[in-house]
């Protein structure tokens, strides 16, 4: 009997039935993949840094220049528990001659390049299956992201040059690199055989030596090696390196966000038409009641149902899950190394199970209505007969001259609010997953990002540093270099017939101190050259300008434990210097602790950690564009880029994987919204079947029918889309923000396009879920006015 | 001149794949101002004939005239049209939508109508009058649920008036109704039809019948045969006229 009525159910609203069992796949799938996500994403950061073995203090240095060896002090310090050295070689675009068959020039290099072999004690760099890489010579390895960008595959060539030494490598299995492998770190390795890099080597004006050291304690240590005064590249602290991940987690922990809300619509769906099914049956029920079958039987048809429907889908969903989950996992990690990449495929299963019992606790709460009912309300569909309230919220007679069709639709949503709260809900969440993304995605583009990277954002374009030739002459010498190169530059753009504004922010890894020379910390310190810096917007304060005042981040501040007018000592080789702080300023580079530099300050003997882009400003030239492609023709060896490339490039892959999300987040707000406007209006057709027969009795046409229902979602949407953007802005500031802010952003306004946010990506919704309406409003046309004889 | 030309009707509904001709060759007219009854037994089509020769449901066969029109020739819009402005519909059970008042349930068919013949101001002035005229003012702006059987139908009748319709369709609409409220409720009919409107009504009671001027007998789809009794005149004696009626169903085999 009970198999009857179900195949009956189930053959009655097939297409509902149908839509419920796709959500109820649906759910199973994004809280496997979810949970799997968290799982695996939370764990990855221990796994890295002991996979990989990262040490306590990573130590880059051009050591050999003033003589002092880092390696002899390493080896006599107390707090030092053990270390080891591997040598490597900055790449810049000069050394590469040609790749895959084209110009070295067109090479693109995002990120800072290490060439070197593999270090066998720290800092490991593995193949794609988790083994130490182990080259043959003559083969170069590098990660997939960087492959990925020149469009090289294993088996291309890349042909190196240092000096008069030319070498040309095979592309080799893309390696996975635990410790530079964060999006974040701004470095990426490049890897070759022992015996290659010692060939180069010998041709190579720089070597650059790396330490891996384990420390007793990390303070001790980096009190005692700031105290020497060596001159170093970077230090990086492993905290530093796990938190590197941690901002690579922020794109994963967005994807399990969406997942999650994901999951609340699910649920909310599925209750909604469990709650409906039962409503539409309880003539049904209440006649069973009546007859004397007991709750339990009848509860069980329905318990039944959802149970078959359940199991089959958690079974689909499940099997479903576990590819998705793999394909989620590699783009939720990105560059991360994870312990198992596939995911567990037991905690999919797990979660299925989960599902199916939270669907059937959804189902025993719905059902209990069944017992609480008597068969006389159950056969009044639900109702006593008593009314405390009016139904009726807006009066037709006094709506000037509405059309009666939106009459209709408006005075439904208002008399029954609740019964459309899922669907406003559902398109609210919708509309703020959308706007939230691609409010992130503009924000990271923005010339808000540009100035939180000390960028002149007036500048006209910006030339790649790594295209200059010989510029890691400009990282050993310094200041006169740069003046001397930006001088030259100048006089070349005026050959042509264009003056022009060109300056450069400088790096340096400072120790700074306020009272105790034995507690010096430090930090990424810029120096504008060519400029005296004043384009860099300061959240507090003035601009450094004296030889003796700075700037720092309020993180650097906080560090030190001081404020704007706070005198601190900054030391730079054997030198010390007072310098008075000046102001504050955000600066993304360094995890956003950095200082800045007055511009009249000449550093002598310390060697640069780093060179940002060139920037170019014209000044009085009228036609901008010609005068770019002139300059750009005249030097073809230099790569221009536009503001939003040099946000990007320093982004690394997050504005990549962004924009990803951002399309993935579109098409699945999109896909539910129209399974469930489908599923809704099969729903309220199927309940207002016998309204619709009667207005078709009086008149109305089918046409006029279907206008009332697509204004009435149309009503909703606006409502659903009005609140999504109203509380996007507030959660712009409560998730965004935050989020930023972690980056080194403190001040970061998050930014807005209002005709995107608020008027495309709304009013496409709206076209796409009004265009599905209108699609599954055809039962209307095969509704017989006999039907009539259904309404409540 | 004919208000309704009904010739050789029929309809048919496959159930089961079994052919099940409910109307065979049914033929018919009603005047303009006239007021017809239909009756016979459960099952014998009145209201798939009530419903087919509205234009709510498709003839299988056989042609019906509208005021001239063949409603057989029309598309599904004009149709709509028809009923929307030509013709008036009363059911049993007094269907209305739940959410509205009884006021915007009865002006609602006006509105939608379109304002080109009548302002709306003109509308809530004739819906004033209706509801005046049918003893519900004092309920106009209450819930459908708020109001007794009674009132409810006379609110229908108010929303099947409301756009003047040439032809008024009523299905058993006192089935639902106490004795007292059926009387009031076919005095108004009454009234109605004296005004010019005609009226078409299935029905099962013989006291509703005996108001009507006409009465047509249905059996197994076919017209089995008619009573003309005349217009309802004023002092005229109700029993007569249902004895009439009585004596001529009991031939009838009712």
């Amino acid at each position: 009997m009970l198999i009857r009525i179900l195949k009956k159910d189930l053959k009655r609203k097939k297409g509902i039935n149908f839509i419920v069992f796709l959500f109820m796949i649906m759910a199973t799938v994004f809280v496997a993949s979810s949970v799997n996500n968290i799982l695996v994403v939370l764990s990855s950061t221990d796994y890295c840094m002991e996979k990989g073995k990262i040490p306590d203090v990573y130590i880059c240095s051009y050591e050999q220049r003033n003589g002092r060896n880092i390696k002899e002090w390493l080896e006599e310090t107390e707090s030092v528990r053990e270390f080891s050295e591997n040598k490597g070689v900055f790449l810049a675009g000069d050394n590469i001659v040609e790749f895959n068959g084209k110009s070295g020039g067109d090479y693109d290099m995002k990120s800072t390049i290490m060439l070197q072999s593999n270090w066998n004690r720290h800092m490991l760099i593995f193949d794609q299956n988790g083994e130490l890489t182990d080259l043959a010579p003559g083969e170069l390895s590098m990660s997939k992201k960087e492959m990925n960008r020149n469009r090289l595959k294993e088996g291309d060539s890349l042909t190196l040059q240092f000096g008069n030494y030319q070498k040309t490598f095979i592309i080799s299995e893309p390696i996975q690199d635990p410790s530079m492998g964060s999006d974040y770190t701004g470095l990426a390795r490049y890897l070759i055989h022992e015996s290659d890099f010692q060939e180069i080597e010998k041709y190579c004006d720089q070597t650059i030596f790396n330490y891996g050291v384990e420390t007793t304690d990390n303070t001790e240590f980096l009190k005692e090696f700031n105290k020497m005064g060596y001159d170093v590249v970077v230090i990086i602290e492993k905290s530093m390196f796990e938190f590197s991940y941690v901002m690579q987690m922020i794109t994963a922990i967005v994807l399990i966000v969406l997942g999650v809300c994901l999951i609340i619509i699910s649920f909310l769906v599925l209750r909604f038409t469990i709650v409906f099914t039962l409503s539409e049956e309880y003539k049904e029920i209440g006649v069973m009641k009546a007859i004397g079958i007991k709750n339990f039987t009848i509860k069980k048809t329905y318990l039944i149902k959802y149970f078959v429907l359940i199991t089959v889908a958690a079974i689909i969903g499940c099997a479903i899950s576990i590819p998705v989950s793999k394909i989620s996992l590699k783009l939720t990690a990105g560059n991360l190394m994870l312990q198992d990449s596939r995911g567990n495929a037991g905690i999919n299963i797990i979660c299925a199970f989960l599902v199916m019992a939270v669907v059937m606790l959804l189902c025993l709460l719905s059902t209990n209505r069944i017992r609480r009912i008597s068969a006389m309300e159950a056969i009044r569909s639900g109702t006593t007969g008593e009314r405390f309230h009016r139904k009726s919220v807006l009066s037709l007679r006094k709506m000037g001259h509405t059309i009666p069709v939106l009459f209709l639709a408006a005075n439904d949503i208002l008399s029954e609010l609740k019964k459309y709260l899922v669907l406003i809900l559902t398109f609210a969440m919708g509309t703020i997953l959308i706007i939230l993304s691609v409010n992130t995605l503009e924000s990271l583009t923005s010339e808000e990002m540009a100035k939180n990277f000390a960028l002149d954002t007036k500048a006209d374009t910006y030339i790649s540093i790594d295209t200059i030739k010989d510029i890691q002459k400009g990282m050993i010498e310094g200041k006169p270099y740069l003046e001397n190169l930006i001088e030259g530059l100048k006089a070349d753009i005026k050959e042509i017939g264009y003056e022009s504004e060109i300056s450069i922010l400088s790096y340096y890894f400072m120790g700074f101190y306020v009272e105790n020379p034995d507690e010096v910390l430090r930090f990424m310190t810029c120096q504008p050259v060519g400029s005296d810096g004043s384009y860099i917007e300061l959240s507090k304060g003035d601009i450094p300008v004296l030889e003796n005042e700075i700037a720092m981040s309020e993180l650097v501040m906080k560090k030190l434990n001081v404020k704007i007018g706070d005198t601190v000592c900054m030391k730079f080789g054997d030198n010390t210097m007072d310098m008075i702080i000046t102001g504050s300023y955000a600066n993304y580079l360094q995890m956003g602790e950095s200082v800045m530099l007055n511009s009249k300050l000449d550093i002598e003997d310390v060697t640069l950690s780093g060179l940002f882009f060139l920037q170019l400003k014209l000044t009085g030239v009228k036609d901008k564009d010609t005068a770019l492609m002139n300059i750009h023709n005249r030097f073809p060896e230099y790569k221009f880029n536009n503001m939003q490339q040099v946000v990007s490039s320093q982004l690394g892959g997050t504005t990549d994987t962004f924009e990803a999300v951002k399309i993935t987040i579109i098409l699945l707000v999109c896909g539910i919204n129209i399974m469930i406007t489908i599923l809704m209006i099969k729903i309220f057709v199927i309940g207002e079947k016998g309204q619709i027969a009667m207005l078709r009795a009086l008149g109305f046409s089918i046409n006029q029918l279907k206008k009332w229902q697509v204004i009435r979602i149309g009503i909703l949407l606006v409502i659903s889309s009005g609140l999504g953007i109203f509380c996007s802005t507030f959660l712009n500031n409560l998730l965004l923000k935050p989020v930023f802010a972690m980056m080194g952003a403190a001040h970061m306004k998050i930014q807005v396009t209002i005709l995107e946010s608020y008027c495309f990506y709304p009013l496409l919704l709206f076209v796409i879920i009004a265009f599905a309406a209108y699609i599954s409003l055809g039962k209307i046309k095969r509704l017989k006015i006999m039907e009539i004889n259904n309404i409540e | 001149m004919e208000a309704l030309k009904v010739k050789n009707l029929c309809k048919t509904y496959i159930v089961n794949k079994q052919q099940n001709n409910v109307l065979r060759n049914v033929s018919f007219e009603i005047r303009q101002g006239e007021m017809v009854g239909i009756m016979g037994p459960s099952g014998s089509g009145k209201t798939t004939l009530l419903y087919t020769v509205s234009g709510m449901d498709y003839c299988t066969a056989g042609n019906i005239e509208f005021f001239g029109k063949e409603l057989n020739c029309l598309t599904d819009n004009q149709l709509s049209e028809i009923r929307l402005k030509e013709m008036g519909f009363v059911f049993q059970n007094m269907y209305m939508l739940k959410n509205l008042s009884i006021y915007d349930n009865i002006i609602l068919p006006a509105y939608q109508a379109g304002l080109k013949e009548r302002s709306r101001k003109e509308i809530n002035e004739y819906a004033v009058a209706l509801m005046h005229k049918l003893g519900i003012s004092d309920v106009a702006d209450n819930d459908i649920n708020e109001v007794s059987g009674g009132q409810l139908q006379r609110a229908c009748i108010c929303r099947s008036l409301i756009n003047k319709p040439g032809i008024l369709f009523a299905d058993e609409p006192t089935g639902s109704l106490n004795r007292q409220s059926s009387e009031e409720v076919m005095e108004i009919f009454n009234k109605i039809n004296e005004e010019g409107t005609s009226v078409m009504m299935v029905t099962h009671d013989i006291k509703v019948a005996a108001k009507c001027e006409r009465v047509i007998y249905i059996e197994d789809g076919n017209i089995k045969d008619e009573i003309r009794i005349g217009k309802c005149r004023e002092g005229e004696s109700a029993r007569e006229r249902e004895k009439t009626v009585s004596t001529w169903l009991m031939e009838m085999g009712w």
